[in-house]
């Protein structure tokens, strides 16, 4: 079910009712339980079990860690937690992808082998899930945290619907002893839960989908459109993945925050990042902290001298790359960051890296801001590139400058989207939240854009058929 | 109480207002396209600038002689060959740019060949139209542009008058003798002109009149609730009423015998450019009467027998109007067709 349908809202108009009204803690969560299994399924069903699946093995697994002190018996067990999720996930999204690179390899070599190839659906979300109910076990291996006894509330950690399909991926130490108190929103949670809600369908629906009409169709056919063309989709791309990305998190987030849950920040306004490791710091928080803890961390972080951190980052953010989909350009786009993350990591030395809001602006600051933008940019070809050719043939046109008889248009289009998308990102990063809006006194003025924004937003959203959120697909 | 009322409203115009200017701005949805003429009804505006979005995505003009792609006046010159498109949507194609429009791959095909002559096609398509339409529109108004050639692209549908717009000229039979009527409905031309100020200015008013138009289209219950609208409908039966309608004999429409007795065989050549053929009763009749027919359908079908599907469109996951090969195609075709009449090498690829 994407967030951006009306069967969304219709969804949620029957769901909060019925979970405002249930008296019990168990019974509120047993009923999420059901509501994001609903949520799951209305996708394809037969899924649910794969997600079944998870909760039950890292519910056991878990439990048993718990009770056993023995290093070798949680060691056992955590290898068969990570073998069960990685191995689903393993199958669904990279079984093709191993067996092609394989088999590509081989054939260099001069060998032709009949390989297997099989026709796999990607379930949405597993990687988000994943990750998320691996945390749970891990954090349990490290002592960092204790077990669940209540199977419900396990099992409504790994599916809650606002963050199931595209995150935030939460870490258990912070959703699970939500869920373990009586879900009861306050005001001020059902307030920000609605702004949140409206801002999100706004960047997502208006801002979004909307450059990516521009992006998919000139991406589909790039050998029929001229440089500043290309140039625009690409600046675009930048454009539609944050707005898209970003757009649902804040829908996740407003959406929990109605049913009484914190989910974390997933983004802290990234394109107005001064280098690119506080880009990393505002971009998809959840999966590089995530990555940070379970994978750098893991791999001995900083901790090994300088040429091992700089390896630790490249290796992390090539699986980081990876973990968005099984293909090489996805590779890449990790090893660039990477290669970034070490270029800045040295050049740094052991000073510290600012990650809060710049105090003033300046020449310096607008400057590095426009460099991190552009670094993250020449990334997100690799990462919106179907194939090599595509990015080879991207390139050659750049290189290659034709005149376009729209550039005007364009550069116009694209100018509109990225002032657009600073604007809301401005407004934020003043005033340091996202509910910026509730910051207005007059009841009346907040009601206003708000109203006007959802108004807008529903009226596109009625005429346009619903697009797809990007990170579904991974 | 009060102030907060007001504060709400001013607040709701700004928020709209700028809105209204980001939507204008970044084409991510559009005023309305249509004006109303005297001479030709409701038409596309003058001097109007589009970003189309549908299966595809088009960037073009209205021109300001009020049809599409670049302005060329009626004027011409004594070297140039002037050949007018005349059709539906897949003529005026809003789907593609202007220089993947096979109008203009047809254009420099011939060019190319003839290096001594100026080609000038002209894109005089427009959605919706059928037969008479066209006809209609041919001759109020496209025989003023001079042309040498007029090509009309059609279907099997397009065969029957349809006149689903009553703001479009009627073409009737009078004492024998097809007259275009400029009689439109006094209350739909109010309605227009009472509605088109919001329409031509606000590109959120339009999408709302575009959300009408699609509740009018399909079930405002599939729109809401989706897939759990389909799940609460009942399978639906195959009409035994429609299968008796396909096999009944075909009736060439008056109004259509009509039109093609009275076209000028000389200067028009009607193309088929739909995958399904035209009624063998109406290729009968364009034979009887010198009329050139020319079967895009069968070409455009070993396209698709090759694996390249010319109406396929896989970023919106649509199949519709011809995509950037369709146009390719259609319009080498074409070209290569035309090139042959003008070396007086007479082509009928109808049996």
């Amino acid at each position: 079910m994407l967030f951006n349908s009306f069967i969304f809202f219709v969804f949620l108009g029957v769901v909060l009712p019925i979970f405002y009204f249930l008296p019990t803690r168990q019974s509120k969560n047993i009923f999420l339980v059901a509501a994001s299994y609903f949520f799951y399924g209305y996708w394809d069903w037969r899924f649910c079990s794969l997600l079944a699946v998870s909760t039950i093995i890292d519910y056991l697994v878990g439990r048993k860690m718990h009770q056993t002190s023995n290093v070798k018996k949680r060691k056992g067990l955590l290898a068969i937690s990570l073998l069960a999720n990685l191995g689903i996930l393993g199958f669904f999204k990279y079984f093709n992808f191993f067996v092609d690179s394989f088999q590509m390899l081989t054939e260099r070599m001069g060998l032709h082998l009949d390989y297997l190839h099989l026709t796999i659906i990607l379930p949405v979300g597993i990687s988000f899930y994943t990750f998320q109910t691996l945390s749970y076990t891990i954090d349990i291996y490290r002592k960092k945290l204790k077990p669940t006894h209540n199977f419900v509330d396990f099992a409504l950690f790994v599916s809650f619907f606002p963050q199931l399909v595209a995150g935030p991926i939460e870490r258990a130490r912070a959703l699970l002893p939500q869920l373990s108190e009586k879900l009861k929103p306050n005001r001020e949670q059902i307030q920000q839960g609605i702004v949140l809600i409206v801002m999100g369908l706004f960047r997502k629906v208006m801002i979004g989908d909307t450059a990516g009409r521009f992006v998919d169709n000139i991406f589909q056919n790039l050998e029929l459109y001229k440089s500043v063309e290309i140039l625009a989709a690409l600046i675009l791309f930048s454009v539609q993945i944050y707005a898209d990305f970003s757009g649902y998190s804040h829908i996740a987030r407003g959406t929990a925050k109605l049913l009484g849950i914190e989910l974390m920040k997933n983004f802290q306004q990234p394109y107005l990042s001064r280098n690119i490791t506080e880009f990393w710091r505002r971009w998809h928080i959840s999966l590089s902290s995530w990555l940070k803890d379970y994978l750098y961390i893991s791999l001995g972080g900083n901790r090994k001298g300088n040429i091992q951190t700089y390896i630790n980052l490249m290796l992390t953010m090539l699986l980081g790359g990876l973990w968005h989909g099984a293909s090489w350009n996805f590779v890449i786009w990790g090893g660039l960051h990477g290669l970034y993350l070490a270029v800045h990591k040295m050049f740094l030395g052991n000073k510290k890296i600012e990650a809060q809001n710049m105090d003033s602006v300046n020449f310096r600051n607008v400057f590095n801001i426009f460099i991190t933008f552009v670094l993250v940019l020449i990334t997100w070809l690799f990462f919106r590139s179907t194939s090599w050719d595509t990015t080879t043939l991207f390139i050659s046109k750049l290189v290659n400058w034709e005149q376009s008889e729209h550039t005007l248009l364009f550069v116009t289009v694209t100018l509109a989207y990225l002032a657009m998308t600073y604007l809301l990102d401005v407004l934020e990063y003043s005033s340091r939240r996202h509910t910026y809006l509730l910051k207005i006194r007059s009841h009346g003025v907040k009601l206003g854009v708000l109203s006007a924004m959802f108004f807008i937003t529903l009226v596109y959203m009625f005429q346009a058929e619903p697009a797809p959120f990007i990170y579904f697909q991974f | 109480m009060k102030k907060e009322i007001f504060l709400f409203a001013i607040a709701f115009i700004i928020t709209f207002l700028i809105s209204e200017v980001f939507i204008r701005t970044t084409h991510l949805a559009s005023v309305s396209y249509t004006d109303f003429y005297e001479d030709i009804g409701r038409a596309r505006r003058q001097n109007f600038n589009y970003v189309f979005f549908n299966e595809g995505f088009g960037i073009g003009e209205f021109n300001e002689f009020r049809y599409s792609g670049e302005g060329i006046p009626p004027e011409k010159d004594s070297n140039t060959i002037r050949i007018i498109l005349m059709g539906d949507s897949y003529v005026e194609a809003l789907q593609v740019f202007d220089r993947h429009y096979f109008g203009n791959i047809a254009e420099q095909f011939l060019s190319e060949r003839f290096s001594d002559t100026d080609f000038e096609l002209l894109n005089f398509g427009r959605s919706g139209f059928d037969l008479a339409n066209v006809y209609a529109y041919h001759k109020t108004f496209a025989e003023n542009f001079n042309p040498d050639y007029i090509l009309y692209f059609i279907t099997r549908g397009d065969l029957k008058p349809k006149n689903e717009d009553p703001l479009r000229p009627k073409l009737q039979i009078q004492n024998d003798s097809l007259v275009v009527d400029f009689d439109f409905p006094e209350q739909e031309l109010k309605l227009f002109e009472t509605t088109k100020f919001f329409l031509q200015e606000s590109a959120i008013v339009n999408m709302l009149n575009n959300g009408r138009k699609k509740a009018e289209s399909i079930p405002v219950g599939s729109i809401l609730l989706g897939k759990v609208y389909t799940w609460m409908q009942p399978a639906a039966g195959v009409s035994e009423e429609m299968e008796a309608t396909e096999t009944e004999n075909y009736e060439i429409n008056p109004v259509t015998q009509k039109i093609i007795q009275s076209i000028d065989p000389d200067r028009i050549i009607v193309f088929n450019r739909s995958f399904s053929d035209l009624p063998v009763e109406f290729e009968i009749l364009c034979h009887d009467n010198n009329v050139r027919l020319y079967d895009l359908g069968q070409s455009l079908d070993s396209l698709r027998q090759t694996g390249q599907d010319p109406v396929a469109w896989p970023v919106t996951n649509k199949y519709g109007h011809w995509n950037h090969l369709g146009h390719r195609f259609v319009g080498e075709e074409v070209g290569r067709y035309l090139s042959g009449i003008l070396k007086k090498e007479y082509v009928n690829n109808f049996e």
